[in-house]
């Protein structure tokens, strides 16, 4: 849009007035910030301000600070009124080795045959493994059967690793190169952050409730239960997002600086944080979670270094 | 005995309004004369605002059917039409045309089916896409 467009030579009072009868879809005033930065400008500080004032808590948008929130406001709106996708809130993460592999890092004894190997067994790295057939791609262990039984198609497993670049492709995501994606997923759209269904609101209470008890102090603001719910062939995911006030102020943080972990190439969906802590493995989430069979644990959460959340709940398993 | 008021548009021609109609104006109610130059907009903007006043001071249920068809036709105007009499709507401060006249700009925005925005941060990828759909709305 040029500058000598129409809406050029309106007052900003006007145009707000305008941008106020489209607040009903959070995508209109995103769509109208691409417009132009005139736009821009007044979407992010005026009407995305004064919506996450209206409609998140007071003491997490506190209106003494003028001062932006760690991400901006557009961040924290977006926080408030999208889903993270399955994408972001880690569910499409390789988690069958418990994590292993990201802890520990890949299995030395093991190196994979050619690029079509991706087996999740190949990091279960207290198995001595004896060099693979050469028949098959890999050794098989206990949990492959279980595993492969009903979900995996023999001829997925060679395409998957080669999938992230294959990604790209499709016109989907590339997700970083190191992780592999359990079976070829197409990573569309829906995959990716879209809006929550449910009431667009974050309370400190189910912040409370994902925490372990030592971090009682810290304000985590997550969205009502049960977030979007995402039903996939295998479980249920409650996907939840959330954030942090003064993220760098607190336990968590100080928890996660001490023990030096290391960040996931997992981007945040909130803003342009490219890495993100896994917050199961830093043990900051309450105890008793667990895992699932498959390796897949029953909560995740990931959080950016603005403090922003993004994760997955999935029902407890029914037998222990 | 209501008083009779003057509107002058930018091309020196002259509409008579009764005090009722004009009063809608904000800026003609806090004017001291009654005699009001309205800079920039021409007469045939000027005289569909006082046409709008007109109809409105004369029915006293503004919820009534038949003015919100005729609202509805009143706004159903080209884009050009459209943003000239927002301006002179806002100049005037009649509220609710200026009201009517955005959310009718707000349906075109909102009817013209626009791709789908990922909400990304910080920059948007779909810039030019935008720009182009609502370019095509004549904007």
């Amino acid at each position: 849009m040029n500058s000598d467009s129409v809406f050029s030579t309106l007052p900003d009072d006007v145009v707000l007035n305008l941008f106020s009868k489209l607040e009903d879809d959070p995508r209109n005033w995103a769509r109208l910030a691409c417009a132009c930065t005139k736009f821009a400008s007044l979407i992010r500080n005026v009407c995305w301000k004064t919506k996450c004032r209206n409609v998140l808590p007071s003491d997490l948008v506190s209106a003494a600070s003028s001062s932006e929130p760690p991400g901006g406001w557009s961040s924290l709106h977006k926080l408030a009124v999208c889903c993270p996708g399955l994408l972001h809130s880690g569910v499409l993460f390789e988690n069958s080795d418990f994590g292993l592999e990201r802890e520990l890092g890949p299995d030395e004894s093991y190196r994979p045959q050619s690029q079509s190997q991706s087996e999740p067994s190949s990091s279960s790295s207290s198995q001595i493994h004896q060099p693979p057939p050469p028949a098959s791609d890999c050794a098989w262990s206990l949990y492959d059967d279980l595993y492969f039984d009903t979900v995996y198609d023999e001829s997925e497993s060679d395409a998957a690793v080669a999938a992230p670049e294959n990604e790209n492709e499709n016109g989907g995501v590339s997700v970083g190169g190191e992780f592999r994606i359990q079976k070829r997923r197409k990573i569309c759209r829906s995959m990716r952050s879209h809006l929550a269904s449910g009431v667009w609101n974050l309370s400190r209470e189910q912040g409370n409730k994902l925490l372990h008890s030592r971090f009682r102090g810290d304000c985590l603001y997550i969205c009502d239960w049960p977030g979007c719910v995402h039903i996939e062939e295998k479980r249920n995911y409650m996907l939840f997002r959330g954030v942090f006030k003064d993220f760098k102020g607190s336990q968590v943080w100080r928890n996660i600086k001490d023990a030096k972990r290391t960040k996931v190439d997992l981007n945040c969906a909130y803003c342009a944080c490219k890495q993100t802590w896994d917050l199961h493995s830093a043990f900051c989430l309450r105890r008793g979670f667990g895992y699932h069979d498959d390796g897949e644990p029953v909560v995740r959460a990931y959080v950016c270094d603005n403090g922003h959340v993004s994760g997955a709940w999935t029902d407890l398993p029914l037998y222990a | 005995m209501s008083r009779v008021f003057k509107l002058k548009s930018s091309d020196n021609e002259t509409f008579e309004v009764e005090e009722a109609a004009a009063l809608l104006s904000e800026t003609i109610k806090s004017s001291s004369s009654t005699e009001i130059t309205v800079p920039n907009v021409k007469a045939e903007i000027l005289g569909k605002v006082v046409e709008w006043c007109n109809k409105h001071a004369e029915s006293e249920d503004t919820k009534d059917q038949l003015i919100k068809e005729w609202d509805a036709e009143f706004v159903s105007v080209d884009q050009h039409v459209l943003f000239k009499l927002i301006t002179a709507a806002d100049y005037l401060q009649i509220k609710e045309l200026v009201d009517q006249l955005t959310q009718r700009v707000g349906d075109m925005i909102k009817a013209k089916t626009l791709k789908t925005v990922e909400m990304t941060y910080p920059t948007f990828n779909v810039e030019r896409e935008v720009q182009e759909e609502l370019k095509s709305l004549g904007f």
